[in-house]
């Protein structure tokens, strides 16, 4: 992040372009959103409906005391057979840039009938992924990046997890966890150990995370936490586009 | 077809592919800026010309391996294929090294990026992924049993500041497509141009 100020500095210093105004922060305003990308879920969960509202907020303490804070939430859908919506509001950009408010995708997956669908409501358009398929995005898309290669310096032999017994958190009863990770010094040029904490509180009846807190010195906090849980069975109309939704057309690649 | 037509008059079924394709888009994409910075590159070495030294050196090596000169007098039409290839190899390394190595001592190419960042440029470089996707720096890995989502953003060209790569202060407020990877958290963590 310092070195992306540097080079907006470095920038800046030379004044604007003609017909240009100052430049903004990395990404600055304007973002927007094109489309989702459907794509099969990672893992399919029965029997264990639930409706709730994720909501993800993140503080970090730059070096000179400024404070970098973001919120974002997401409506989580799922039914008995394993189908799952998600409305997922785009303000977690972060230094990517910053979309107009209530800008949101939708993704659904249905593994009843292998077909995933990714909605833009705003122009009410929907893609749509038969399994096996490949959207643009392709299914190495869904997958996350190849982690080793992500977290270097992380060991998982110098990580400590310990228990924090049992708390009901919204209503759902959980098992919560804390590992604590060290990087050591001089890994990645650290003059001090590094302690990644992350809490983990796992509902086993919802087969997923209902609050995770991670504190890391170079990312600050992150705490995600679902909220207004309710265990009813979901109408089935939510996991398929609305009548009024158009499937999008594919367009070509930019050059 | 020669491989130069094939370049410069690619197949429709290869661009109709990759107009369908991503993960081809991506790889075609990442090949038109490979072939344009190598002539960006070769036009700047255009006028770097090679030593006298170096020529002296090459004959000297040369004749030191085979052993001609004064003894044998061969006829240079009558020398062995191999001998001339052998030279040319060397001349080949010698003349790449004499031209590329001295140019970037003595004239390093301008940029726009201060020494801290050319050291974020090195550990960005690991992490881009076979698809292309570069991790968004300051942000938490991406557990592999994570469930993503990817959404399609048309991002200021200054979005390319903020995982290291270079734009131009002419470009900086354009704007350019890109899939963003959006972890289970629903906070951006990697993202992949489509320029």
């Amino acid at each position: 992040m310092a070195g992306t100020f540097l080079v907006c500095g470095g920038l800046s210093a030379q004044g604007p372009p003609p017909g240009r105004g100052r430049f903004g922060p990395p990404g600055g305003p304007g973002a927007r959103f094109l489309g989702g990308e459907p794509g099969m879920p990672g893992r399919i969960v029965k029997n264990a409906p639930f409706t709730g509202d994720l909501v993800t907020e993140t503080s970090q303490t730059l070096s000179d005391g400024n404070h970098i804070k973001q919120s974002t939430t997401a409506h989580l859908v799922r039914d008995s057979e394993g189908r799952t919506r998600r409305e997922q509001s785009l303000s977690g950009l972060g230094a990517l840039g910053s979309t107009a408010r209530n800008v949101e995708a939708v993704f659904i997956s249905d593994p009843v009938t292998g077909i995933s669908y990714a909605l833009n409501p705003a122009n009410r358009t929907y893609a749509k992924l038969a399994e096996g398929g490949r959207g643009r995005g392709g299914r190495n898309a869904k997958q996350a990046p190849n982690g080793p290669r992500w977290e270097r310096g992380v060991n998982s032999a110098d990580a400590k997890v310990e228990s924090l017994g049992k708390q009901t958190i919204e209503g759902v009863p959980a098992d919560g966890t804390r590992t604590t990770q060290t990087i050591p010094a001089g890994t990645m040029g650290n003059e001090l150990p590094i302690q990644v904490v992350t809490e983990r509180w796992y509902s086993a009846d919802l087969h997923m995370d209902v609050m995770t807190r991670r504190t890391d010195p170079r990312f600050g906090e992150t705490v995600t936490k679902l909220t207004n849980v309710s265990r009813a069975e979901p109408n089935h109309t939510l996991f398929e586009p609305p009548s009024d939704y158009a499937a999008e057309e594919r367009r070509s690649v930019q050059q | 077809m020669s491989c130069e037509e094939f370049w410069n008059q690619m197949p429709d079924s290869l661009v109709n592919h990759a107009s369908e394709c991503a993960a081809c888009a991506g790889r075609l994409a990442r090949e038109q800026r490979l072939t344009a910075k190598l002539r960006i590159l070769s036009a700047e070495l255009s006028d770097v010309s090679t030593p006298a030294r170096v020529e002296a050196n090459l004959l000297a090596a040369f004749r030191a391996t085979h052993e001609i000169g004064s003894r044998t007098q061969t006829r240079w039409w009558r020398m062995p294929v191999v001998a001339w290839t052998a030279a040319g190899a060397m001349a080949a390394a010698l003349i790449l090294g004499v031209a590329v190595l001295p140019k970037r001592h003595v004239a390093p190419p301008a940029t726009h990026h201060s020494a801290s960042t050319q050291v974020e440029l090195a550990s960005f470089n690991n992490q881009e992924t076979d698809d292309g996707f570069i991790r968004i720096p300051n942000t938490p890995q991406i557990d592999p049993n994570d469930d993503v989502n990817v959404v399609r953003m048309e991002l200021p060209k200054s979005a390319m500041l903020a995982v290291g790569l270079n734009v131009s202060p002419e470009q900086v407020s354009d704007t350019v497509e890109a899939e963003v990877m959006l972890g289970s958290d629903g906070l951006a963590r990697a993202v992949r141009f489509m320029e």
